[in-house]
């Protein structure tokens, strides 16, 4: 099994792509293989508790898939109360994913 | 832990995108790590080491040249040079050539190397992990 | 070494760069003998439309010779046998001509992206 590490920048709000491939990261996952989502940059707006979207990241953690957030991203947002199936992460463990054998980081 | 390579593809210009803020942390992250990272600079990301570039002071926040301290790209890539140097390992930068000579950025800091397309198929083949960043 | 590269930014920089640098990439990834393919979604997906004819650009005196020709491009790499596919879906949701379309191209379904994703060594989305 392939681990799929998914870096995604993007957000529903600006990039109409973006749900396009939230689709594709839960094909990957009902494939069979690991997937990991770690949002940065703008990708990581919607880890704010109270968005519409806290559901879709429930639906993920439940098909278990991993989500994980640039500690660096969401200081620079101000986003403090954060979606609780989102995982505080950094670039260190963004790097240890990369590195990990048998993964195929896609950024997005 | 052995150190492992990273290849990284980059594609933006300097002060146009956040990708290129979060590349550069991504490489410093690795190289602090103790890791190696071959860098491919495509595109507009070949302006990110200009050696031309300059701080300049901010009339609109009142500062002078140093108390903005303006971060320029050549400079924070020329310290991850320093980092690799500091770590014993290695980190390898190639810019396009073509994607060079179309912009003028020939004129780059210490340790860059102009290069092509088979610089990073290479640099892919000797690598642990790769990742492509692309622009949009 | 079998690579998957993922064109989705569609017109960038094609006018003055004269091709789609991403196609143009994969093309030099051919001639380093990498065993390419492309996968064409978004708006990259209009490229399979033919007749892009774009007015031929001029400045002053300056005038454009060699304009980009990107259908023709794919016609080329698939030629060479790199394999191009494209998300059938993205061809619907924007109404693209079926009968103005090159031909060659492999489509597959939104659903079926993890199993060509597994065909290839690294996917890497430009």
């Amino acid at each position: 099994m392939t681990h799929y590490l998914i870096l995604e920048s993007r957000d529903p709000f600006d990039s109409a792509d973006w749900a396009t491939m939230q689709e594709m990261i839960i094909n990957l996952r009902e494939s069979g293989h690991d997937v990991t989502l770690f949002l940065l940059q703008n990708g990581v707006l919607i880890a704010r508790k109270g968005t519409s979207f806290e559901s879709h990241f429930f639906n993920l953690k439940a098909l278990g898939i991993n989500i994980l957030a640039d500690f660096f991203s969401l200081q620079e947002r101000g986003i403090q109360n954060m979606v609780m199936d989102v995982e505080k992460s950094h670039l260190d463990r963004l790097i240890q994913l990369c590195l990990t054998p048998n993964t195929k980081t896609i950024w997005h | 832990m052995s150190p492992q390579t990273l290849s990284i593809a980059i594609m933006d210009a300097p002060y146009e995108s956040a990708n290129s803020t979060t590349a550069l942390r991504i490489i410093h992250s690795a190289l602090n790590q103790g890791h190696h990272v071959h860098v491919f600079a495509y595109e507009g990301a070949v302006n990110l080491t200009m050696k031309a570039q300059a701080p300049h002071a901010n009339a609109i926040k009142g500062t002078t040249v140093e108390e903005e301290n303006h971060p320029t790209t050549k400079d924070w890539i020329t310290a991850l040079f320093q980092l690799a140097k500091a770590k014993g390992v290695t980190l390898k930068w190639v810019n396009c050539g073509l994607c060079v000579d179309e912009r003028g950025a020939g004129d780059w800091i210490d340790g860059v190397h102009r290069g092509g397309p088979q610089d990073f198929i290479q640099s892919v083949q000797a690598s642990d992990g790769v990742l492509v960043i692309p622009t949009r | 070494m079998k690579v998957l590269n993922i064109v989705e930014t569609a017109y960038r920089a094609t006018l003055e760069e004269q091709d789609d640098t991403i196609l143009w990439l994969s093309q030099s990834f051919h001639h380093a003998d990498v065993d390419i393919s492309i996968l064409l979604r978004g708006n990259a997906i209009n490229y399979l439309v033919q007749g892009q004819t774009p007015f031929n650009l001029s400045f002053g005196t300056w005038q454009q010779t060699q304009p980009p020709a990107l259908d023709r491009d794919l016609e080329m790499m698939m030629a060479k046998d790199i394999a191009v596919y494209a998300i059938a879906n993205d061809i619907q949701d924007r109404a693209l001509p079926s009968d103005r379309l090159i031909e060659g191209v492999l489509f597959i379904q939104k659903s079926e992206i993890a199993e060509l994703f597994e065909q290839f060594d690294h996917v890497w989305h430009w």
